[in-house]
């Protein structure tokens, strides 16, 4: 896909893990990551880059992904699979893209009932919403413009990409 | 309208910024012949030209939906707005005056003559009467001759009218008048019969204008949820509570004089702004300028019914003051019933000029009052919105499994169930769909058959109170399930009535793992989070359903295929009937439980999304050589059926407890509480009123399908929820749901969709054993 296009999709690769219960928060802050304090808002992993990130769905329910190898993750992933009271993981087998471009913000508004220009992304919220009829996790990230990343149930992937990158084709087209 | 215009400027000066949106070509809505010119055009261009103010001309607002979301429909677009605070200033809809002849062309109501007039520079007629009941009548009249257009007559229906003429003393003015019928030439209208004191007279004119009365526009306010009642003094429905931001202003608001609406839309667009800076609002803002201006606008019952009748109500159906009569005395005497036994309002304007004098009628006649009587919401749009605005991308939302690439391979032919797309059955060269689907069931029977189940809904519950949970959702007991087994989970709701099912996996102390029907999986996840908040136990739920793939392996053969996968010991003895285990199958980790849906002998492979593939690719090649295949739903239907297993939704409706649908086996009474289980308890004291039963079809009947009705003593007695023909059994086999005293005859009869009955012979099931 090309960057320079007024909106562009990318599939975004990178291992993804869920952790729920009501000891998610204190077991992974124990495992090295950087806790969101607040629901709905995401921080950088520590140790890891841009591209990977851990974000607070609920009190209690957290979404992990990372681009490359991460020794926390692998870490955490191991002392869940031990089993640990009050700290569950979650299998996280999310369809992943990307959206970005200057019209990103046009697609969204096609797709969206979110405004997401009226989010304040210094806060790094992660917007929980429906697109298109599917539910869907946005997390809006400064790099470069403003990029989309955006997870879905996997079973929703193909009809997601394929209908996102038909609004995305027109978004180009109508801006040149 | 004016109110509107006031509304904007005041809440646009207080800061806010506007939108301004009218249904006219220019902004000012009635103020274009309620206004001084040079008033209007004051207002107008401060609107136009303030900073804080966005105007849309030509746009109606079509539709309110919750929180303050508006849709725009502007010439070529919509757009769907959401405010901080809205005030509708929508004013009112005129309603015409009901006689004989109302429908013929050249009448028309007042409004009306003023916009062909003031808009479009059209003479409504050359000599024309004002019937009128309000101030506007005279208005419309003074109106009419400072442009020349010659006014016979202003014929009042009030008798104490006065006041309202000055200027007008050259005119022919009569009170207390009744309009009998318009007089008709050549098909158009030719003068006004009507009747004074008891004595009949009549004038001759080319244009009646009616002038008696006015309804509020409050489609939008209803919509918002806007509390309205009848003020007798105005006779009109005016707003008495406003929810949350939302606010009116002008003629819907009961405000008629000039100088009264501007300062009710000032009061309306202060109030609006404030509310949108989140600072209080007074609830009892513009209650003053109503008060102080009342003055009755709108005659109370404007219909003069005639005895030959073409006294119409309703212009768009035709309905005339005999078809409301008939329909109120036929018993359909609420608006509501009205509307649907007449059809009034159903036409083109959707009941904007007939739905009042509807109601005055139908409440004459029920000798009540338009106070007893409440308006009715109408759903948006409440305009006409043409297709184009509307058409779009078509968003249909489907689900792939993680398999669909494999299926399409193999010439699935598609069906969705539940947003899925599953494959029905599979394409053979050379046969055709029902021998597919028997050729597949025959694999199961005999070999080995593959299906995909991954849109069976997932979900895992973890915690030290999970067990207990489980046992208070589902109708079995699960904290006592052993670790590593199965048991099958049927769930209730809170009238007893079977709502779903699945199998439940015991994982560990603490975990479980289970299946929820394909189309039950979000509602079934939601309503146990929601129980969850409720019960807080010490318990985490976990939807999984699209971030896991599930197979089922089945048929004879299907333990030596799974054997040559998996590390997991599959012999009877490790790993007997109902049991779960986990390990490697393909060199995937997967979690496999033993299952009996479709055949005696099968295992349902649960593995994770991305590596699903490859595990259906190594089953399929490694019963490739016993002659196993896929099969799709059709055939795991017909499977299901031979065993004899309901399918809820489709051999249980809305209605059916588990002991009718032969589930109570799966019902543990004696538990301290489940889901249904009060209502239960109440279903066992009645005893059932259907059972579920197997049955048979003669040899070469083929004309019964499913739904079709069950008969007995000559009333219908159950109907066929499953029905399919068995290649096993060479029959046609099925399950009805029939009134309990049939369940212990030898036969039933069955009304086939063309009419004739066809003996069916009750069986019990299963209808095949083993394999």
């Amino acid at each position: 896909m090309n960057r320079a296009r007024a909106a562009w999709l990318e599939p975004l690769m990178g291992k993804r893990f869920g952790v729920k219960g009501p000891c998610a928060a204190e077991v992974l802050a124990e495992s090295g990551f950087a806790v969101p304090a607040t629901a709905n808002t995401w921080a950088m992993l520590e140790g890891g880059d841009a591209a990977d990130v851990i974000a607070r769905l609920g009190n209690t329910e957290f979404f992990v992904e990372s681009r490359g190898e991460n020794s926390s993750l692998s870490g955490l992933e191991a002392r869940l699979a031990g089993g640990v009271p009050g700290a569950y993981p979650v299998l996280r087998e999310d369809f992943a893209i990307a959206l970005g471009g200057n019209a990103a913000p046009d697609v969204l508004a096609q797709v969206c009932n979110i405004d997401f220009a009226a989010l304040d992304l210094a806060a790094r919220p992660i917007v929980m919403t429906s697109m298109i009829g599917v539910g869907v996790l946005v997390l809006p990230q400064v790099s470069d413009g403003i990029i989309y990343r955006i997870w879905c149930d996997p079973s929703y992937g193909p009809y997601l990409e394929s209908e996102l990158g038909a609004v995305v084709e027109g978004s180009t087209r109508n801006t040149g | 309208s004016p109110a509107g215009l006031a509304a904007a400027l005041a809440a646009a000066d207080a800061g806010a910024s506007v939108t301004l949106v009218d249904e006219n070509a220019q902004v000012g809505g009635s103020g274009a012949w309620c206004m001084p010119a040079e008033k209007l055009a004051t207002m107008a261009g401060r609107a136009l030209h303030h900073e804080n103010i966005e105007t849309l001309t030509s746009t109606i607002a079509a539709g309110f939906y919750a929180d303050r979301w508006i849709a725009l429909v502007e010439p070529a677009r919509l757009t769907k707005m959401r405010a901080s605070a809205i005030v509708f200033a929508t004013g009112v809809i005129e309603q015409p005056a009901v006689f004989r002849n109302n429908d013929v062309p050249g009448v028309m109501l007042g409004s009306a003559a003023q916009r062909l007039v003031r808009r479009h520079a059209v003479a409504p007629g050359r000599r024309v009467v004002v019937l009128t009941a309000n101030r506007e009548g005279y208005e419309l009249a003074s109106a009419l001759r400072a442009f020349d257009i010659g006014v016979a007559a202003v014929l009042d229906l009030r008798a104490g009218a006065g006041g309202e003429d000055a200027g007008l003393e050259d005119l022919r003015r009569d009170t207390a008048i009744e309009p009998v019928a318009a007089k008709v030439r050549d098909g158009v209208v030719c003068g006004l019969e009507f009747r004074r004191s008891g004595t009949r007279d009549s004038i001759d004119c080319d244009a009646v204008l009616m002038s008696v009365g006015f309804a509020p526009a409050s489609q939008l306010l209803l919509q918002a949820g806007v509390e309205m009642r009848f003020d007798a003094a105005l006779q009109q429905h005016v707003p008495v509570k406003h929810p949350s931001g939302v606010f009116g202003a002008g003629r819907a608001n009961g405000v008629y004089d000039l100088a009264a609406q501007r300062q009710d839309g000032r009061d309306a667009g202060t109030a609006a702004a404030a509310f949108a800076r989140g600072e209080p609002v007074s609830t009892s803002y513009g209650q003053t300028a109503r008060r102080e201006t009342v003055r009755q606008v709108s005659h109370g019952f404007p219909v003069f019914a005639h005895a030959r009748a073409r006294d119409f109500v309703d212009l768009d159906e035709d309905i005339q003051v005999k078809d409301l009569l008939n329909s109120a005395q036929e018993g359909f005497d609420s608006t509501e019933l009205l509307k649907r036994y007449s059809t009034l309002g159903m036409g083109p304007s959707q009941g904007k000029h007939s739905n009042l004098n509807g109601a005055r009628i139908l409440m004459r006649a029920r000798e009540a009052t338009l106070a007893d009587t409440a308006l009715t919401t109408q759903r948006p749009f409440y305009h006409p919105v043409a297709l184009k605005h509307l058409a779009g991308a078509r968003f249909h939302v489907h689900r792939h499994t993680a398999v669909h690439a494999a299926h399409e391979a193999l010439g699935a032919g598609w069906m969705t169930v539940g947003g899925w797309q599953r494959p029905q059955y599979y394409l053979l060269d050379g046969l055709d769909r029902d021998a597919c689907i028997a050729d597949e069931v025959r694999a199961v029977r005999q070999r080995c058959g593959l299906i995909d189940v991954s849109t069976l809904g997932k979900i895992e519950i973890h915690g030290p109170d999970a067990g207990r949970f489980l046992d208070r959702i589902y109708t079995g007991n699960f904290a006592d399930l052993r670790i590593g087994m199965t048991r099958y989970g049927l769930l209730l709701d809170e009238s007893g009535i079977v709502r779903d099912d699945g199998v439940i996996a015991r994982r560990s102390a603490e975990s479980y793992y289970f299946t929820t029907t394909t189309s039950g999986a979000a509602s079934v996840y939601r309503e146990l989070l929601l129980w969850n908040a409720r019960w807080r136990m010490g318990c985490t739920l976990a939807n999984v359903t699209g971030h896991r793939a599930a197979f089922n392996v089945a048929g004879p053969a299907s333990r030596e295929v799974l054997r040559q996968l998996t590390d997991i010991d599959v012999s009877d003895a490790a790993f007997p009937f109902l049991a779960a285990r986990e390990g490697s199958v393909a060199g995937v980790v997967a979690r496999v439980m033993r299952v009996g849906f479709v055949s005696a002998l099968g295992f349902e492979i649960h593995v994770p999304y991305s590596q699903a593939r490859k595990v259906w690719d190594a089953l399929s090649a490694a019963m490739a050589p016993v002659g196993g295949r896929a099969f799709g739903v059709e055939a795991q239907r017909v499977l299901r059926l031979e065993k004899g297993h309901a399918i809820v939704a489709q051999d249980t409706d809305n209605l059916t407890n588990p002991f009718e649908a032969g589930l109570g086996w799966a019902v543990k009474m004696g538990k301290p509480f489940f889901v249904g289980q009060r209502s239960l308890r109440i279903h066992e004291q009645r005893g059932a009123r259907q059972r579920l039963i197997g049955f048979e079809l003669p040899a070469g009947h083929s004309a019964v399908h499913e739904a079709n009705l069950v008969i007995a003593g000559g009333d219908i007695a159950g109907r066929v929820t499953s029905l399919a023909r068995s290649p096993t059994l060479d029959r046609t086999i099925g399950l009805a749901m029939v009134e309990p005293r049939l369940a212990t005859t030898d036969s039933l009869s069955i009304r086939t969709s063309d009419g004739k009955s066809v003996t069916a012979r009750i069986v019990r099931t299963p209808f095949v054993e083993a394999a």
